[in-house]
């Protein structure tokens, strides 16, 4: 499973969500979405498991959030790739 | 490490905070021909009772109003939950609310005592529905962040407000108290609101409205932790001792300004915008309000004024300011914020399932004109303007009422055109999924 990455830090809402959702469309299949955020996006979670998306949140500081998001189906995958690695923040 | 696999609520439906949104101008407007009707008189005390119908109508019908709305989407953006049954709560609330606030102001007018009592009954109903709902998720479910401590602080204090209120009105409708409700039983109730309520609020929302909308530094830990905590000790100190806690309260305004004024300083995208310029517009009123408060009395009323012509009444003057300047000013940079947003990201997460309808969607500024935006702004200071010379010469007061119809009739274009573009493109997106 490969990674692609998108860096939201430095954005104002509600462009991390149009980056998010565009780095979703194009996710070629076998690969994770990494977003490095300042906040978790929670009203985003429950429309992810709806739309079959699968997330974790590795949450490093008040201001510094990983969240890897990738499909349902994907899930051992992502298990056997990253389960347990933490994403330092940049 | 935070692992996934929590369940959480999804923003509540978007028409839910809409509805409290638009009722809230509706208030003032009602307010500004309360104005006009009113003559002069209405400005000669705090007492009169068409100013009580004022005030309340600015403070429960707008303020107020926008707040219990902005909590039903703030809950789950911030805390990351939201209420259980939010439709059936929101709507039941709302509907009793909006009838108790028309109840108060008309009890206010006319002196009936049906309206005491139907204000008394439908208030409480729908406040009690509201804090029930927004306390069980604060007592229960959610994070331990200094924005959701503040925010327990806020509606603490308006249970404190909602209680003081309630034995007001009993006594207004006859009902016999065992103990005297003098003039200062009604301070601690109006400090409570303003305060209590609608200010430690705003310091809470700001903590995290500040760094998320408009990617600020998050505001410095020692104020996050502790401001809307002083201020709520301080509050209840004022029940003993009211002058000296005064003090210290609008001291720590001065410090929540100045604070203001250094994070809105640090943003990284120094972008002009109107939501800034409401901030910046708060805080200096905070400030102003320390100057004005610890003049000597011999400013106010007096013949021998320092200055070319005497301040008028501290109370009154005091309070229209921190209404007007500070409240009004930062509630409507939240809506300017608040209304796009919301419309933009409930249309964008149905995109999730469908990514083609990201093509439906206009651009957020579409759902609130930046220069339409920038335009209230301007009104809102014309307005603030007008309630200060009405206070200082009351034969003004068409000039106020005329500002204030201006002004809220403005928001409420404005708010009218970003709902019913979202309706739009709500359909057009329903459409093309069943096509």
């Amino acid at each position: 499973m490969k990674l692609v990455v998108v860096d939201v830090t430095e954005l104002a809402p509600p462009e991390p969500m149009t980056v998010i959702i565009t780095a979703l469309a194009r996710l070629p299949a076998d690969h994770c979405l990494l977003v490095t955020h300042r906040r978790q996006p929670f009203p985003l979670y429950e429309k992810l498991h709806q739309a079959a998306w699968a997330y974790h949140c590795q949450v490093h500081d008040d201001n510094n959030i990983s969240l890897f998001i990738y499909r349902q189906i994907d899930q051992l995958l992502f298990e056997q790739h990253f389960d347990g690695e933490v994403f330092n923040p940049p | 490490m935070n692992m996934s696999g929590l369940s959480f609520n999804a923003l509540p439906p978007i028409d839910l905070p809409f509805r409290f949104f638009i009722s809230a101008p509706l208030f003032i407007i009602a307010c500004a021909l309360l104005i006009l009707f009113s003559g002069e008189a209405l400005w000669l005390s705090r007492w009169q009772a068409n100013m009580l119908a004022l005030t309340h109508g600015f403070t429960l019908g707008f303020l107020t109003m926008v707040m219990m709305g902005a909590l039903l989407q703030l809950l789950p953006v911030i805390g990351g939950i939201g209420l259980a049954k939010p439709r059936l709560m929101a709507s039941t609330s709302h509907i009793l609310y909006s009838a108790g606030v028309i109840a108060l102001m008309l009890n206010f007018i006319f002196a009936e005592n049906w309206l005491t009592i139907s204000a008394l009954i439908l208030l409480s109903l729908g406040f009690g529905i509201y804090l029930c709902a927004i306390i069980w998720l604060l007592v229960k479910k959610i994070s331990q962040s200094d924005a959701i401590n503040g925010f327990r602080l806020a509606l603490t204090s308006l249970v404190v407000v909602l209680l003081l209120g309630v034995l007001l009105l009993a006594s207004r409708a006859g009902i016999t108290m065992p103990f005297t409700l003098d003039k200062q039983f009604t301070n601690i109730h109006a400090l409570f609101g303003l305060v209590g309520w609608a200010g430690i609020l705003i310091i809470s929302v700001s903590f995290q409205v500040l760094p998320m909308f408009h990617v600020a530094p998050n505001m410095p830990k020692y104020i996050r932790q502790y401001l809307s905590v002083s201020i709520f000790i301080f509050l209840l100190v004022y029940m003993v001792y009211a002058e000296f806690a005064l003090g210290l309260i609008v001291i720590s305004h001065g410090v929540f300004a100045l604070t203001l004024f250094y994070v809105i300083n640090q943003r990284k995208r120094k972008i002009d915008d109107t939501s800034i310029k409401y901030w910046q517009l708060a805080a200096a009123t905070l400030l102003l309000l320390n100057v004005l408060y610890f003049l000597p009395d011999s400013f106010y009323r007096s013949a021998d004024t320092p200055l070319f012509i005497a301040l008028p009444d501290k109370t009154m003057l005091l309070t229209a300011i921190f209404i007007y300047f500070y409240l009004l000013s930062v509630i409507q940079a939240m809506l300017l914020k608040i209304l796009p947003f919301l419309s933009y990201t409930h249309l964008q997460q149905r995109c999730l399932i469908d990514f083609s309808a990201m093509q439906f969607i206009p651009h957020m500024h579409e759902f609130l004109n930046k220069k339409q935006g920038l335009a209230l702004y301007y009104l809102h200071i014309l307005s603030g303007l007008s309630l200060l010379a009405v206070i200082c010469e009351p034969s003004l007061y068409v000039f106020f009422a005329a500002c204030l119809l201006l002004e809220f009739s403005w928001l409420l274009l404005l708010m009218i055109k970003c709902m019913h573009l979202y309706f739009t493109v709500s359909q057009k997106i329903h459409l093309s999924n069943k096509a």
